[in-house]
């Protein structure tokens, strides 16, 4: 809670915290985009020619599709020739063993986002691997995890290391025609992170990567593919930054799990992507295709999403329920205040007899920004007894803004039940009363009413991310209110 | 004896109709004084003006509270100089935690005075002590502010809020109203707990019953905006005894 | 496409002529709408694009003809019966009076001389251009000022005839201030023919002005039905409708409300029950464009083998639109596992001040309540098909005129499976 001794000019003053630019010499692609350009890619990364096929196949069936339109967005268009599609650290080809040969730089990078490395591997028991740009730079705690049977790592290095678990499940949760970013995703993309999870092994700690497009022009396409395999669990973190620009830049992540028999995947995420400035200016495009497939008898997949960054973005989290007695759940925050623009929510396709899901979404508008929910919840004719239970939450601060809610129910079985409810309002002037009566500002107790209008959401993080949440939830409503 | 809250000539109007019409008092410091009335009166509306609420529009008047002008002080600049109101209908906030927002007033108040911040621990005790006192349970710390709570425990809820405050002035509005005995008991326990030379209270309320337990200094009788009547304890009284319409007629017979 | 034959020899004034041609020349090039199109998505009509329809050729119907339908058993006022795309004089009961003035299409399009008054919505729709370039009967109804008309309007439109009739009505809707009125308009037909029925219906209600349209389809089961109501409301008036899609193969209702006005207000009611085979749509749009305007809508949806339900209501709040209470409901049942529920409730809201709201369930009849049922002697069957029928009837409580609530509560009994399990019982 802000006190009086915080000096208000400063407050309001404070600008993207993350903003700041990396001095590194990077190892670039010319922008655009043929396939040359992705053979390049695939060379650079010394793949396997089926992965070169798969992404051509991919690229080519890109250039038949056109930008998605139908969302509550309104987006300039994209030059894709104007994108480098390759940027990786200089001094990623010999790519450092461990933390010690990392480029100091880099870390320095992530003291400034507050995650420092070390303290952070070391206190909170946490195996981080940092995406930096295109390649994965550090991997921690790879021992620790490896005696699990663990395989945690770059997305490159799975590729030349477990190229069997690539070909068995690459995008078979998420196909490369699945959409337009995820077909882009599928033939550019550089690096991203991998996860396996044996058979019955509950990961000794929780997994987390943090995502940051440092260069201009550089589009991000990380790509991550998570196996739980049967009766094994796992709690994924992910956060993102980037840099201030005055251009858009674009991120266009695909997202893959798979839950076997029994197994259990929890992905969280605190995206913090630069949202542009007061003026609507410069912002990551956010378009990003998260899918988990739920393939065994009482798989769980659980998305838990604080989203307060990017200029747009555009992502649905989503959960195919095969397994009988599986179960899916989403949980989101989304923020939007300036020109930002958001149209998210998630798919929970019920096709497993008895297969449960949750979904909580609350969405907050500020300034001009524009913040839609758009959900669906299908059951298809063999989800026997499935259930869904939808609540969805807006809240207005201020006359400028917009909340929309676009939910698609789609039900063929008669014996399954699906429940759905929303609200939209603002924050009642008599609350605000009550807290100004008891010695708050207006500021803290937006704040504090806005934080507790997430709290459903907030309390499925993990506790560090649950802070981390809520005090990016504070700065990102700076000059909302009053 | 130093005056805590001198209201002059005060009018007040909500949405071009006039409420309070000349509203004349002044509480010393120490002092518990209560205001009766019929409902329409004005009585909320009074409490609700002391405390900053912005729906009511000031068209004249003055209110000094320990020598400042009140009506000068936001919300929450009268709470942190100690101006406490226990409200009628205490607001719903999910999702806000009641420690949460209780040390947050805390804290605010003592940064306000430049003094230390309430530490986890010592908070903790303070506010174990405070809850005993009230009768409410542990559980009440870690449930959203007011949600899901009877209307006792509301009202109980504001009374712990305010020993929490420890406030120079607490305006009680209507802090008896639809509770039982017992609960009524424990209220007023907490108030008079409260009672300090250096503290004053304005209780609101339409029944005697309250001023039973909370024995008052002064009782005004407020009626179509202004106080008609004033008294010790005995006009309570005689109030309950022979009803506001006592006051209306003899208000009646009286030339102004 | 088919329907060049159909834009022929067509009543009309030159001001009609003109918006006819318009509108079929923006519908050849619009065509019919697709599933691409996100409001078309759950309900396929391309297909009436293949069939060779025809206008009303068939000689009017007698009255003994007329007299086979299903009637409303109410007191109405004034009784308008169109048969097989004609309107029916013999059959019909004008009460012209100073307090409403009621014409139908056939003898009044000379009045129509600025055109139909129209509503921007009727025109930016592919059914309204439809109608529009072809419709050949209907009628209009005035509400002079301070006129209360206490027995209601009633229209009926039956479909008797075999042949591959396009029905194309055109009604017109005028409440003057402070007037109030009640229409039913119910159409009706045991023919098995693949006719089509597109009806537009414009309300146009000054301020504080209050209506109640209740529409009622029960066409034969190869029909399609298809009716685009739009209503733009002034300061303080009230619009009250209540849809209950019965009949028909396919039935899709488009509403559209303007509250475009301080104090504006609409309620939306209606059950559909597509059972055999059936097909219904119902597409609701509310516009908040001023302040302090109100939306409720309330719509109960039961499906049953190889049918298909499809609800979506749309509440939009515009910008400085502020003091706005909008809440939406959509309820259904699925009483087949070849039965389909699509409900898609949704908000777009531009202001800040606004309380909406809205929920859908779809699912099966509590357990609770069937156990407590049959906790008192009633069979399971019998306790489905009664809960099944207190289901669909609750979106009669909207009504106030118990002869009509009655009458379509019957309507609905017959409609449900096993009905006669509970009756006897009761």
């Amino acid at each position: 809670m802000a006190t009086e001794s915080q000096d208000l000019a400063d407050i309001v003053q404070r600008k993207y915290a993350h903003g700041f630019v990396t001095d590194i010499e990077q190892d670039t692609v010319a922008p655009g985009l043929n396939e040359d350009v992705i053979r390049f890619i695939s060379a650079k990364k010394g793949e396997p020619e089926f992965l070169t096929q798969w992404r051509l196949k991919a690229y080519r069936h890109w250039l038949t599709m056109r930008a998605p339109d139908w969302a509550h967005l309104n987006i300039a268009p994209i030059d894709y020739q104007a994108i480098s599609y390759y940027a990786a650290p200089k001094n990623a080809d010999d790519a450092p063993k461990s933390l010690d040969e990392v480029d100091p730089k880099l870390l320095e990078t992530y003291e400034k986002l507050g995650i420092p490395l070390h303290e952070r591997a070391r206190l909170a028991g946490v195996a981080v691997d940092a995406v930096f740009d295109s390649v994965s730079v550090a991997t921690t705690f790879k021992t620790k995890l490896a005696e699990a049977g663990v395989i945690f790592c770059s997305f490159s290095e799975a590729v030349q290391n477990h190229p069997e678990l690539i070909k068995k499940y690459l995008g078979t949760v998420v196909p490369v025609r699945d959409n337009y970013f995820a077909a882009l995703n599928s033939a550019v993309f550089t690096d991203g992170s991998f996860v396996y999870i044996p058979k019955g092994v509950r990961c000794p700690m929780e997994l987390s990567t943090y995502f940051r497009i440092n260069a201009a022009n550089t589009g991000q396409f990380e790509r991550t593919l998570i196996i739980a395999d049967e009766g094994s669990h796992v709690s994924y973190l992910e956060g993102c930054t980037a840099p201030m620009r005055d251009e858009n830049q674009l991120h266009a992540a695909v997202v893959e799990l798979v839950a076997l028999d029994n197994a259990e995947i929890k992905y969280s995420t605190v995206q913090n992507w630069y949202p542009g400035d007061e003026e609507g200016r410069g912002g990551i495009y956010n378009f990003v295709t998260k899918r988990g497939d739920c393939r065994g008898v009482r798989s769980k997949i659980s998305w838990t999403q604080v989203e307060t960054g990017s200029a747009i973005t555009w992502k649905y989290p989503s959960c195919v329920l095969r397994g009988k007695d599986s179960v899916g759940e989403f949980y989101s925050v989304a923020l939007t205040n300036n020109y930002q623009q958001a149209d998210t929510g998630t798919k929970m396709i019920h096709i497993g007899e008895n297969s449960r899901s949750t979904i909580i979404s609350k969405g907050i508008s500020a300034g001009h920004g524009q913040n839609a929910y758009r959900g669906l919840v299908r059951i298809m004719p063999t989800a026997a007894g499935a259930r869904n239970y939808t609540q969805c939450d807006s809240l207005l601060l201020g006359d400028q803004c917009g909340a929309h809610t676009f939910p698609y129910i789609e039900s063929r079985r008669p014996d399954a039940r699906v429940e759905h409810e929303a609200t939209t309002s603002k924050i009642s002037e008599d609350q605000l009363f009550y807290c100004r009566q008891r010695g708050l500002t207006e500021e803290d107790a937006v704040n504090m009413i806005v934080n507790g209008f997430c709290k459903e959401v907030f309390k499925e993080l993990p506790m560090e991310f649950a802070v981390e949440a809520q005090n990016l939830m504070n700065v990102s409503l700076e000059g909302a209110v009053g | 004896m130093k005056a805590m809250l001198t209201i002059e000539d005060l009018h007040v109007s909500v949405d071009g109709q006039p409420i309070l019409k000349g509203l004349n008092l002044t509480v010393a410091a120490g002092e518990i004084h209560a205001i009766m009335g019929p409902n329409g009166s004005g009585k909320s509306t009074l409490a609700q003006v002391l405390a900053g609420k912005e729906d009511y529009e000031i068209t004249s008047g003055r209110v000094t509270y320990r020598d400042q002008n009140l009506l000068d002080m936001l919300p929450e600049e009268r709470a942190r100089a100690g101006l406490f109101l226990a409200f009628q209908y205490p607001v719903e906030i999910p999702g806000v935690n009641n420690a949460y927002l209780l040390k947050a007033a805390v804290n605010a108040k003592r940064a306000a005075r430049g003094e230390p911040l309430v530490d986890a621990f010592e908070f903790m005790q303070l506010v174990k002590e405070r809850m005993a006192q009230v009768e409410i349970s542990q559980e009440f710390l870690h449930r959203s502010v007011n949600e899901g709570f009877s209307g006792g425990e509301k009202k109980r809820n504001e009374i712990l809020q305010m020993l929490m405050l420890e406030p120079e002035l607490a305006v009680l509005d209507e802090t008896d109203s639809g509770l039982d005995v017992d609960a009524l008991r424990i209220v007023a326990g907490g108030v008079n707990s409260l009672r300090h030379p250096d503290r004053s209270m304005i209780v609101v309320t339409h029944y005697q019953r309250l001023l039973e337990l909370i024995v008052p200094d002064r009782v005004h009788v407020l009626a179509n905006g202004q106080i008609v009547k004033s008294g010790d304890k005995e006009l309570a009284r005689e109030l309950d005894e022979r009803g506001y319409d006592w006051v209306r007629t003899e208000l009646a017979a009286t030339p102004t | 496409m088919a329907f060049n034959g159909l834009y022929k020899d067509l009543p009309g004034s030159s001001a009609v002529d003109a918006q006819r041609k318009d509108a079929f020349e923006r519908f050849m090039r619009a065509g019919l709408p697709t599933r691409r199109d996100e409001d078309w998505r759950y309900t396929e009509i391309s297909a009436l694009g293949e069939i060779d329809f025809r206008h009303a050729v068939a000689p009017p119907a007698t009255a003994k003809q007329a007299a086979h339908h299903d009637p409303l058993p109410i007191r109405a006022g004034s009784k308008l019966t169109f048969v097989n795309g004609r309107y029916a004089p013999e059959s019909s009961t004008i009460n012209q009076s100073h307090r409403m003035l009621v014409h139908p299409l056939e003898t009044n399009w000379t009045k129509l001389s600025d055109g139909f008054p129209g509503h921007e919505r009727v025109f930016a729709h592919p059914l309204g251009l439809v109608n529009t370039a072809f419709t050949q009967l209907g009628a209009v109804i005035s509400i002079p000022k301070n006129s209360h008309v206490d027995t209601p309007i009633l229209l009926e439109f039956l479909q008797l005839s075999d042949d591959t009739l396009a029905v194309q009505p055109r009604l017109i809707i005028e409440l003057a201030a402070n007037s109030s009125a009640e229409v039913i308009v119910q159409h009706a037909g045991q023919s098995s023919a693949t006719n089509w029925t597109n009806m537009v219906t414009e309300i146009h209600q000054s301020a504080g002005s209050k209506l109640t349209f209740i529409h009622v389809q029960e066409q034969g089961l190869a029909a399609t039905h298809t009716c685009l109501t739009t209503a733009a409301l002034k300061r303080d008036a009230h619009f009250s409708g209540g849809y209950f899609d019965l009949g028909g193969k396919l039935a899709r209702n488009d509403i559209e409300i303007a509250l475009d006005e301080h104090g504006a207000s609409a309620e939306l009611f209606g059950a559909f029950l597509p059972i055999q085979s059936q097909h219904a749509d119902n597409h609701i749009k509310i516009d908040h464009r001023a302040p302090n305007t109100t939306s409720n809508e309330y719509f109960r949806g039961i499906a049953g083998p190889k049918s298909r339900g499809v609800f979506n209501g749309k509440v939009i709040v515009h910008k400085h639109a502020q003091k706005i209470s909008a809440q939406q409901r959509s309820d259904n049942l699925l009483l087949d596992k070849t039965a389909e529920i699509d409900t898609k409730p949704e908000l777009e809201i531009y202001a800040d001040d606004v309380k909406c709201s809205h929920g859908a369930t779809v699912g099966e009849l509590d357990e609770q309540h069937l156990f407590y049922l049959q906790s008192r002697g009633i069979n399971e069957l019998a306790a489905r098909a009664l809960l099944t029928f207190a289901f669909a009837n609750s979106s009669l409580d909207f009504i106030k005129d118990e002869a009509l609530r009655t009458a379509l509560s019957e309507k609905i009994a017959k409609r449900l499976p096993q009905h006669e399990k509970w009756e006897r019982l009761t």
